[in-house]
């Protein structure tokens, strides 16, 4: 009997659960449909206005106009909702201006308070609207959130970091990368430094010395990436002192994006069969980028490497060399030993193929 | 009939404990699913992608697109993926000995031209590789013209030969993927670079759905009632099944619909297996055998959103056919992997995951039909309760609704791709019916392929019937709404 029972009770509540799950289900649909109407009401009466408003202010005397006559509640968000999604598309006086904006609304104050928030998704875009915004009152809560225990949290704020233009916020980011726990991924802080732009190498400079080997790979990307030619020395010497291997590889396509004829050298000797298959490739690619046709000689040994993509990328750096490359190439395909196979690849790209599209 | 009488009250017990085993394993993998899914959906918006897009480190990905006879469907899925967002990509399809106008059809859209490609034997190849092309435009596209080698392994293989960036994606030609697929599927490898070596995506039903230049414009239910009951499987099996999977780290497949893998790490186990044709599964084992092995630390995981939407059997008899594979496809990998069964080396893939796997998935089945043929031998019989044996199947009934249920409420909760509210009530009739009629035939299917693993038949790969519901509406004849 009481096994009975005990199955009726679950069949009820099995089905209870399931009716209810539907109904759940079907009510959160409405509830959602309604609720998307009515702000896309909102936005399309408010959108014009800000636009427009945003198209006439004059930012050099930082007039800052009210779009809205006389905003409710929900229209003041909905304001604020759109500037915050307009602020990451723009930037000097427009930003400025909107910035202010958001200033007098209370609505950068109201973020920089949301930092605390137990939430971490009222967190995380509490940050993203302070960074987007540059506003700086609110750095050090973005800084405090960069070691906050949630990943995405500590992401936003580095991106956030970035987003501010705040080179003094590079030890900050560098030390929340090197982190134990709670660290930050190096594309995160990679993305935060290139937005502190160029201004920040010299500071990125001096940690290529003594910082952590992870450090040292993500600092080297970075200034190639920035392009920053005074940075050429110093990773010259990364790459051929370098202790690491992934530092020594960073270094060379950093110095292949710099495009320096000073890492010609080097690069060269990075070569060397005895050097990480990796790291070869590395600085294929970097002399076929750097164009110098010294280097035409070493590329062609290079062809004969046995790791087939070290080779690839030789042929293909010789295709770029101009004539001497060329000859070089074409002089391979008449001999097996020569590397054959990779030569004919890359003249047959060079020849047949319009420019591949690249980054 | 004392020994028989006797034999199927254990046998009742047997079934009961079973059931009650494989309930909580379900209900904890549902929680575990739900906390995941919902904070994946809630974190859209602050996750980064725009940042991830426009960083010049981000790591290239080759997506290689195996085709056997997919001239339905290889030009939209080739437009989808070269107009997906993302920095840096490749498309390889490998055209494996296709008898229609498949090469034809890719040749023509993208000016391919051949070039003297150096092919590495990286990773083993049964079919010899004819030729290599290229778009002469310098869109990013190859294409490997190989002879059949008999398996999909074979020619994902040979597209691993020819790879180059850091990320390869395997993609079937009948799918579509997310605009946003990549972007969202890259970014675990890139948090964190050191562990992540696989990641999967969630694969949906493209049948019903309509799709411009290859791009999904408006996902819709299918018409017919087996696809709408695959929307539901689908749902289940990828939002609430993998997300926990990955969530416990012990996922152990990757749909060879849609995963992602660093291209060192597959190569360095040997690429995928050319004599499996449950690839995808076979290579997952392998990697956490072989990493594990490495004591090195690993993971893979799986992304609930965005999706790769694939094309699913719109008829029995194909539907069968594939489940049929699936199911002899996972025998076999469990019977290679049998030494990680229960081998608490192995963690929680070793422990938790392949007996769950042995015992719910490959056997489950057996005992599901055993069960039934018990209970109406004993209902014959006279020996089972009438009144307690129709209490245990709407328990089992109630059970499996809510589960389904629970999988389309977190659906709605979360990413609710469905915009119709009919399409709602569509698949709530999609839950009751798969479980009158459709649930006891596939255990049916599966019960026939692992018989055939056992027996060890033989299997070739040929491309499933297709009917082009991934290819642009417009060709296919579905109105774009």
């Amino acid at each position: 009997m009481e096994i009975r029972h005990l199955l009726t009770v679950s069949v009820l509540v099995l089905t209870t659960l399931a009716v209810g799950l539907s109904v759940a289900s079907t009510l959160v649909r409405a509830w959602r449909a309604s609720a998307a109407r009515r702000r896309d009401v909102q936005l399309t009466a408010i959108r014009p206005q800000v636009l427009e408003w945003l198209a006439t202010v004059d930012p050099h005397n930082r007039q800052v106009l009210d779009p809205t006559a006389r905003p409710g509640r929900s229209d003041a968000r909905s304001v604020e909702e759109l500037i915050g999604g307009l602020l990451p598309k723009l930037r000097g006086d427009d930003r400025a201006v909107l910035t202010t904006f958001l200033e007098r609304t209370g609505a950068l104050e109201r973020a920089r308070l949301r930092m605390y928030s137990r939430r971490r998704l009222v967190r995380a875009r509490a940050a993203t609207l302070v960074g987007a915004a540059a506003w700086r009152r609110g750095l050090p809560e973005v800084v405090w959130l960069l070691r906050d225990p949630d990943p995405e949290v500590r992401s936003a704020a580095a991106r956030a970091l970035g987003r501010m233009g705040a080179p003094d916020a590079i030890p900050y980011l560098l030390g929340a990368f090197e982190a134990p726990r709670h660290s930050i991924s190096a594309s995160v802080v990679g993305i935060a430094l290139l937005h502190l732009g160029p201004a920040s190498a010299p500071e990125l400079i001096r940690t290529l010395r003594a910082a952590p080997a992870a450090t040292r790979t993500l600092v080297a990307e970075t200034l190639g990436l920035m392009g920053a030619t005074q940075a050429s020395n110093p990773l010259c010497h990364q790459l051929r002192t370098d202790t690491e291997a992934e530092p020594r590889t960073a270094a060379a396509h950093a110095l292949g994006r710099i495009g320096g004829r000073d890492a010609v050298g080097p690069l060269v000797a990075a070569l060397d069969r005895r050097q990480p298959p990796a790291l070869r490739i590395a600085a294929a690619h970097a002399l076929g980028s750097i164009g110098d046709p010294t280097a035409i000689d070493d590329l062609a040994l290079t062809m004969t490497d046995p790791n087939h993509r070290v080779a690839r990328a030789a042929a293909r750096a010789l295709a770029a060399l101009g004539p001497g490359g060329r000859r070089s190439l074409e002089h391979a395909t008449t001999v097996i030993e020569l590397g054959r196979p990779s030569a004919l690849e890359a003249l047959d790209l060079s020849d047949r193929v319009r420019p591949m599209v690249a980054r | 009939m004392i020994p028989l009488r006797g034999f199927l009250a254990g046998f009742d017990h047997f079934v009961l404990v079973y059931f009650l085993v494989l309930s909580g394993l379900y209900l904890l993998l549902t929680v575990l699913a739900s906390i995941d899914v919902l904070r994946a959906a809630r974190s859209a918006g602050v996750d980064g992608q725009d940042d991830l897009f426009a960083h010049p480190l981000t790591p290239g990905i080759s997506v290689i697109v195996p085709a056997r006879n997919e001239a339905l469907s290889i030009l939209a899925c080739a437009r989808g993926v070269l107009s997906l967002r993302y920095p840096e990509l490749e498309l390889i399809i490998v055209d494996d000995g296709s008898t229609d106008d498949t090469f034809a059809l890719v040749e023509a859209a993208y000016s391919l031209v051949e070039v003297r490609r150096f092919v590495a034997g990286d990773v083993p190849v049964v079919g010899t590789v004819r030729s290599v092309h290229v778009a002469r435009t310098g869109t990013p596209v190859l294409v490997v013209r190989k002879d059949h080698g008999g398996t999909r392994a074979d020619a994902l293989n040979a597209g691993l030969n020819v790879a180059t960036k850091t990320i390869v994606c395997f993609l079937d030609a009948d799918s579509v993927l997310d605009e946003r697929a990549l972007l969202s599927a890259v970014k675990p490898f890139v948090d964190d670079p050191e562990g992540v070596v696989g990641v999967g995506g969630v694969v949906r039903v493209a049948n019903g759905c309509a799709f411009e230049a290859g791009r999904l414009v408006s996902p819709e239910m299918p018409s017919s009632w087996i696809e709408r009951i695959q929307i539901v499987e689908y749902l289940r099996s990828f939002l609430l099944g993998r997300t926990a999977w990955s969530k416990l780290g012990g996922l152990m497949i990757i749909s060879g619909a849609f995963g992602l893998f660093r291209l060192e790490t597959v190569i360095d186990v040997g690429g995928f297996d050319v004599d499996s044709i449950a690839e995808d599964f076979e290579l997952v084992a392998r990697l956490h055998h072989r990493l594990r092995a490495g004591h090195g630390k690993y993971r893979i995981v799986c992304i609930p959103e965005p999706a790769a939407w694939t094309e699913v059997p719109a008829t029995l008899g194909s539907l069968a056919s594939q489940r049929k594979r699936w199911a002899r496809g996972l025998a076999e990998t469990l019977f290679k992997y049998r030494r990680m069964t229960g081998n608490p080396r192995h963690g929680v893939v070793g422990i938790v995951a392949l007996p769950y796997y042995l015992a719910f998935e490959c056997l489950g089945a057996f005992v599901e039909l055993t069960g039934s043929l018990a209970l109406s031998l004993g209902l014959a019989l006279g020996v089972v309760d009438v009144q307690l044996a129709l209490l245990v199947a709407a328990v089992a009934f109630s059970y499996a609704m809510l589960l389904s249920v629970a999988a389309l409420a977190l659906e709605e909760f979360s990413f609710h791709r469905y915009p119709r509210t009919a399409d709602l009530a569509k698949t709530l009739g999609a839950v009751l019916l798969e479980n009158v009629g459709f649930r006891q035939l596939h255990a049916w299917w599966r019960v026939q392929g692992t018989i055939a693993a056992i027996r060890g038949n033989t299997h070739a790969w040929e491309s499933p019937e297709r009917t082009g519901s991934s290819a642009d509406s417009a060709r296919s004849g579905t109105p774009v709404s």
